[in-house]
């Protein structure tokens, strides 16, 4: 299951700042009963064709990743939350957009586990058939 | 734009080989006209379950991020490229063909763009839309 987030940030204050996104991917997954593998990565860049500035976070799960880009020139953040488990999307984008106080917001719902795929004949390769 | 490879491969190695799938994302980027603004973070991890293993790994690049999930056991795969640039999507699923063998695959293609949003009617909340 991956949920995407895209939108518009009424929070100039306090989105900006690298160490809310931080707080934000190192304490959400377990909230919403994922697994951290390692702690989250957050950077802050100017891309040189355009100069404008962009804040991203990214933080490895059991399950699969989160990760956020931030652009301060149009207030627009792309939230992605992947996880191989099932979760309530509903729940998560209810949480994101109040701390991210997003408004514009357009979704997408994914659908990412093996089972999308029509299994291979004779079974995966290498591995039980089950 | 954001480029979504959900795959079985039969080059199981390869979804183990952590060598390889950090020098894919530490390679790749520039490969495609992009650049990387970090080095690759690549990690083993043992899920919940123990036959939930795999290796994951992301590199950001200018405007987003290149992430690879592997899920040994089922010799299955999650590749995501995410660039706000444009690049050419069939080049790169032929080019994630070629090096993990796919025997069934599926790749979706999404608008990310900020520009995007002013296109569409936002979602409502209640009905998250599915992509086709």
């Amino acid at each position: 299951m991956h949920l995407i987030i895209q939108g518009i940030t009424s929070d100039a204050q306090r989105v900006p700042n690298l160490k809310f996104i931080y707080q934000l991917l190192d304490s959400y997954p377990t909230q919403i009963g994922m697994h951290k593998v390692s702690s989250p990565q957050v950077s802050q860049y100017q891309i040189q064709r355009s100069k404008q500035s962009v804040i991203s976070g990214f933080v490895l799960l059991a399950e699969s990743h989160i990760s956020i880009h931030f652009f301060p020139d149009q207030s627009y953040l792309n939230i992605d939350v992947f996880s191989c488990k099932k979760f309530e999307p509903q729940r998560v984008l209810r949480d994101l957009q109040r701390r991210f106080q997003l408004r514009e917001v357009k979704t997408y719902l994914l659908d990412r586990p093996p089972s999308v795929l029509s299994i291979p004949e004779g079974g995966y390769p290498d591995a039980p058939h089950s | 734009m954001h480029l979504i490879v959900d795959g079985f491969v039969s080059r199981r190695q390869i979804l183990e080989d952590e060598e390889s799938i950090y020098k894919f994302l530490d390679e790749y980027p520039g490969q495609i006209g992009m650049t990387k603004i970090s080095p690759p973070q690549v990690f083993r991890y043992v899920g919940t379950k123990k036959e939930d293993w795999g290796v994951s790994g992301f590199v950001f690049i200018a405007e987003s991020h290149l992430s690879i999930h592997t899920f040994v056991e089922r010799s299955f795969v999650n590749v995501d490229i995410f660039s706000c640039k444009d690049f050419n999507a069939d080049r790169v699923i032929q080019d994630l063909k070629s090096w993990l063998k796919f025997t069934a695959f599926r790749s979706q293609l999404i608008d990310r763009g900020w520009e995007s949003l002013a296109r569409e009617e936002p979602a409502e909340v209640e009905s998250l839309p599915r992509s086709k």
